[in-house]
């Protein structure tokens, strides 16, 4: 209690938190971190005791009714979410605090590229999304495709010192030409894809290089040259909290 | 330093389960007080972090 006390007051936390002495409420509800020595020695850090007793580091969102209706859970203890991603991706609600978005456009789309966080700490999840606007009267295609064609594709360059996860695509819809048996699979309009990224040293500020790939195509005129746009999104290191950063 | 974050841990079979009520709980707080979740939530959503320690 004196340890939250502390925390609470040196964090300037006004929310509530529960000491759980002995851990015995992360124990009642199975979500002891059995794995906690396994990942000290995945990372190279000696064992030690009073790491035993943690959970598993994440969050259950609760209904006003008290159920559950998330949980948003990380595999490794030194890996967390952004508030933002909490309020967006939990909530449905819209945060006013992430990065400022970079904007580009190219034939028939306008893309702009954004992160959670205009910075980083090591091992936070940060979620880029990348917001895509098809121009009225053209489609982008997505997959499954057919040979030949070229699907839409977002890409993050690889960098060292981050640790890049799967992007998530909408649904395409199927699109129907006349006189063709086959659905193709299609984009319209605005679309967002989202990817998470985590940057696992805290050495300096970083640009994160998005590319997207695709061929605007109309039913009318048929398919515009495949194209490709490039976005430089910067994000700033931020000093954790408690201890300088780690280089 | 590695980098391995992904550990196959399954999360749906750990802890309460999407859907459920989650349990009631009282537990002292930051000023020792004795605080029901439940309670202090009065009918609203509530997030409910574990954290892995206030001290290290």
């Amino acid at each position: 209690m004196d340890v939250l006390a502390a925390f609470a007051a040196k964090q300037g936390i006004t929310y509530t938190l529960f000491s759980d002495q002995g851990s015995k409420l992360i124990r009642d509800l199975g979500l002891l971190n059995e794995h906690v020595y396994e990942h000290h020695a995945a990372y190279g850090i000696p064992k030690r005791d009073h790491h035993w007793g943690v959970p598993y580091p994440g969050v259950f969102l609760l209904d006003a009714e008290g159920r559950v209706t998330q949980k948003r859970f990380q595999q490794s203890y030194r890996e967390r979410e952004t508030g933002v991603a909490v309020l967006e991706r939990g909530f449905g609600l819209a945060s006013s605090a992430h990065g400022a978005p970079v904007r580009s456009q190219a034939q028939g789309i306008r893309v702009a590229a954004r992160l959670d966080s205009p910075a980083y700490r090591a091992f936070q999840r940060l979620w880029l999304t990348v917001d895509i606007e098809i121009d009225t009267g053209l489609h982008v295609y997505g997959q499954p495709i057919a040979d030949g064609l070229i699907p839409l594709t977002v890409e993050v360059t690889p960098a060292e010192g981050r640790s890049d996860g799967t992007p998530e695509f909408p649904r395409p819809k199927p699109h129907r030409l006349a006189g063709l048996d086959e659905a193709f699979y299609t984009y319209e309009g605005k679309i967002a894809v989202t990817q998470p990224l985590t940057f696992i040293v805290d050495a300096a500020d970083a640009v994160v290089e998005v590319v997207v790939r695709y061929q605007a195509c109309s039913d009318e005129l048929g398919c515009l040259m495949p194209q490709t746009v490039t976005l430089q999104v910067p994000v700033q290191v931020q000093d954790h909290i408690d201890r300088p950063r780690q280089r | 330093m590695t980098t391995q974050l992904e550990f196959g841990i399954d999360f749906t079979a750990i802890g309460p389960a999407v859907g459920e009520r989650f349990p009631d709980v009282v537990l002292p707080d930051q000023h020792g007080r004795h605080v029901d979740l439940h309670q202090v939530r009065n009918g609203r959503r509530a997030l409910v972090v574990f954290h892995r320690s206030a001290g290290w």
